[in-house]
């Protein structure tokens, strides 16, 4: 997976460990491509899992607010409802500081999270796919 | 009768396009006159869904707040007030949650006759009228899906139950979806109730800390993504162990390879727990990597070379193209000829696809592809075999220990998954060899009166032969037909003693035999002197008078042999019968194979070769319990070895009997789908821990109720 976040970047805004964060933070100079890439793909994941999780979460809340009749929500607050779970993603990006890093790392992130939910629609081509990129 | 007010088509007339095919979903016919228009047939199914036909009219003290709810949508319905189409946002979501949890009550029965009656359906058999329900509930599923996309105008995230069985709505629970992991090549393969069992009780600890449910899974996320970092990283560490081999090693490729040879079993260990990694091998890089090897050790030539020569399990160089779509013709005859000087020439012409370089990329990953991981490590250990020096080998007989350290880690993990009711062809899916698993069944599970594998009961040595020889004895008498030789021929076998031991101590018996060599010999010869003792038989010049001897000596013994058969006390004596039993099953393996399948106990310390965490398992999933359970730890505890805990057996649990009672009773129901549901609702209702009942059903060997029990949890 091609990224502009460099591993550390990518590990900081990932709710690991902090161990785990601090191991690889200090550990990066000596690790192989292959370990690089694998643990950037783990936190990709944990990413998308998350997002999917807050989405769930918000939008059960949505409908328990519209079915007890307090509000209505049209489909453009559930279209933006994605928007703002991953802008609460991105808020812990504070170390990014330029427009244009925002902007690419944000388009990465949705993208590698879209990338998700299409591969778990079809897991048992999920791992064709992988094998095949190799 | 019900009244319409609106139609699809007004709908659509009024450009409210969305609505209106959500209209005509819902339509079956519309008709002219509102006054006479029916309720349309979905709306008739949700209501059947909810059990409102019959209990609209019902005590208003039964009704939940939900339904009481979702009734007032219902009485407008009907009243022809509105129709589906004309509910606000509000009212859908209403009908979409409550159809959404209530999904399954159509399946009672008295709904399910009312449903019918009111549609005018008639069905012949019960199982016509199940099968028509089916398709009715899948409708209803399809409509909460719609619903959902309509409200939100985004994919629906409730999927079909896979438990239905509907190709091509596939669901991934969110359960289901942390448990696929974080490696990305992992995806060989779905989840298993083990594993959702896991991801359920770490986000079941997190519950417990005060963590709503989703903040509970994301903790839980974030915790396997930290171990799957963490074992990353401790990779390093153990290449570094790998490079061990020093410099001078490396100058002498034989003593490397002889150093990989003693570190085999460590090699073929990691093997087994990074099966999913090697899965995933793309390249020659990837096996040279994991052998710790470079290229100048072993060139692609060498690869491509040992994946195909002198290995029968490895005859994947074929022209169906599965392997190796793009390897032309030329190169296969080559490899097939064995000319590889010219696989080499050929090799060095790069002329390959660019995707994978070279063709040994290509038979590595087929290699993979097409064979278990087993096979995969089988060619490995062949490989080191080979590059080793032809006698110098110190290290060789690691090979083999290396080979039984798969086999005896494989039967660990199959036993755990044998006992928790996998069937064979899934077991032949994740890479299991069929040999391995009849080994694996016939070692350590009987089949019970139902056929359902059981665990084996450990025991001590002593009770092991005990009752060994008790069930052999049986199984001789159970076996008339195969056992009948074997009488004949232990018969024989005691009778040829007893005719050495007469004619040793009983005169009488010895001068009937030489009677009966005279009697023979006397015919033939004019002027016949009588023997007068078996000695001067035995040492006669002529040939044919010893073999008169012998002739009178093998009647005899068929006599006596013949006396023993006829006595009912022989056959009858338990000795005999165990002896019978054993031959039988020493030399008939189709008899074997019947005689292990039945034989309940095992030797506590073959239990101990599962290794410990696998029988912790088997401990925690129940399939190894009471007197067995502790002579399994007794064994592994003399073998200096310990028990991980897996799951902490205190605590609520323990206090869960009362509950396994109630689940087992509704497991004996006939409608075992309406068992099910009523399970789930208990569970949804908080009567019954998720978390215990999951556990209890796979304690059951009730695996796939388990996981359409969880589906159904979590389709809401």
């Amino acid at each position: 997976m091609s990224s502009n976040l460099t591993l550390k970047q990518l590990v900081k805004i990932t709710p690991v460990d902090e161990k785990i964060k601090k191991r690889v933070i200090e550990e990066e100079a000596s690790l192989t491509d292959d370990q690089k890439y694998r643990i950037s793909r783990i936190c990709w994941r944990l990413l998308s899992l998350i997002f999917k999780s807050k989405l769930r979460e918000k939008r059960e809340e949505m409908f328990k607010e519209m079915a007890e009749g307090a509000v209505e929500y049209g489909q453009d607050d559930f279209k933006k409802l994605e928007d703002e779970v991953l802008a609460d993603l991105l808020i812990k990006l504070d170390e990014v500081k330029t427009k244009k890093e925002m902007a690419e790392i944000k388009a990465q992130v949705r993208a590698s999270i879209e990338k998700e939910k299409q591969e778990d629609l079809s897991p048992a081509k999920n791992s064709q796919a992988s094998v095949s990129e190799e | 009768m019900v009244k319409r007010t609106r139609t699809a088509a007004q709908d659509l007339a009024e450009g409210k396009e969305q609505e209106g095919k959500l209209a005509a979903d819902f339509t079956v016919g519309i008709e002219k006159s509102p006054k006479k228009v029916d309720l349309r047939r979905e709306e008739k199914d949700v209501m059947a869904s909810l059990g409102l036909l019959t209990e609209v009219t019902a005590d208003k003290d039964e009704i939940t707040e939900e339904e009481r709810r979702i009734e007032e949508i219902f009485v407008k319905l009907d009243k022809g007030e509105v129709s589906i189409n004309d509910l606000s946002r509000g009212e859908k979501t209403q009908l979409y949650l409550t159809l959404r949890a209530l999904t399954d009550r159509q399946i009672d029965n008295d709904t399910k006759k009312e449903y019918f009656r009111r549609i005018g359906r008639k069905h012949r058999s019960p199982e016509a009228q199940e099968k028509a329900v089916y398709h009715e509930k899948i409708r209803i599923l399809r409509t909460v899906s719609r619903i959902e996309r309509d409200l939100t105008g985004r994919e629906a995230t409730f999927r079909l139950p896979d438990w239905l069985g509907v190709k091509g709505d596939l669901e991934i629970t969110p359960l289901q979806d942390l448990a696929y992991g974080f490696k990305y090549d992992m995806s060989t393969r779905r989840p298993t109730p083990r594993d959702l069992l896991k991801v359920e009780h770490k986000i079941r600890d997190y519950q417990a800390e005060g963590l709503s449910r989703e903040a509970a899974y994301r903790r839980a996320a974030a915790d396997f993504a930290s171990q799957e970092i963490e074992a990353v990283l401790n990779e390093r560490s153990e290449e570094i162990d790998q490079t061990k081999i020093t410099a001078a090693e490396q100058s002498f490729p034989h003593k490397k390879w002889g150093k990989l040879a003693e570190r085999l079993p460590d090699l073929v260990q990691k093997g087994v727990l990074e099966r999913r990694k090697i899965a995933a091998w793309g390249n020659a890089e990837d096996l040279r990597k994991f052998l710790g090897v470079e290229e100048r050790d072993l060139s692609d030539k060498e690869i491509i070379r040992m994946l195909t020569e002198n290995n029968p399990n490895l005859n994947f160089i074929t022209e169906d193209g599965r392997v190796a779509p793009n390897t032309p013709r030329v190169l296969l005859n080559r490899i097939r000829n064995r000319d590889w000087d010219g696989v080499e020439r050929y090799l060095n012409r790069r002329n390959v696809p660019q995707r994978h370089k070279t063709y040994a990329n290509q038979l590595v990953r087929g290699l993979v592809r097409e064979h278990s991981v087993d096979t995969v490590m089988d060619a490995l250990i062949d490989i080191i075999d080979r590059k080793l020096p032809e006698g110098g080998v110190e290290a060789a007989p690691k090979l083999e220990a290396g080979k039984e350290l798969v086999e005896n880690s494989n039967s660990g993990n199959l036993a755990v998954l044998i006992s928790e009711g996998m069937a064979d062809s899934e077991l032949r899916q994740q890479g299991f060899k069929k040999e391995q698993i009849d080994k694996v069944k016939e070692k350590y599970f009987y089949q019970d009166e139902t056929g359902q594998y059981k665990l084996k009961e450990a025991v001590e040595d002593d009770e092991f032969e005990d009752k060994e020889k008790e069930q052999l004895a049986e199984f001789a008498v159970s076996h008339p037909q195969e056992a009948g030789p074997v009488y004949d021929r232990i018969a024989l076998e005691q009778a040829g003693e007893d005719f050495d031991n007469r004619i040793e101590a009983d005169d009488a018996f010895k001068q009937e035999v030489l009677d009966a060599v005279n009697n023979v010999c006397r015919p033939f010869y004019r002027n016949f002197r009588e023997f007068n003792n078996l000695e001067q038989v035995e040492q006669h010049s002529q040939e044919q008078v010893r073999q008169v001897l012998e002739n009178v000596r093998n009647s005899k013994i068929r006599e006596l042999a013949q006396e023993k058969l006829n006595d009912p006390g022989w056959q009858e004596d338990d000795q005999l019968r165990q002896e019978v039993g054993k031959a039988l099953v020493e030399e008939n393996p189709q008899l074997a194979k019947e005689f292990n399948s039945s034989f309940k106990y095992i030797k506590a310390a073959e239990v101990v070769e599962l290794g410990p965490e696998n029988i912790a398992i088997l401990k925690q999933n129940g399939s190894l319990a009471g007197e067995s359970l502790t002579k399994a730890e007794e064994a592994v505890q003399a073998a200096g070895q310990e028990l991980p805990d897996i799951l902490d057996e205190t605590g609520p649990r323990a206090e869960f009997k009362e509950d396994e009672e109630v689940i087992d009773q509704l497991l004996e129901q006939q409608d075992r789908r309406r068992s099910l549901l009523s399970i789930a609702w208990m569970v949804f209702l908080g009567i019954l821990s998720m978390e215990n009942t999951l556990m209890h059903l796979y304690q059951q060997g009730e695996t796939e109720a388990a996981a359409d029990l969880e589906t159904l949890i979590q389709a809401g």
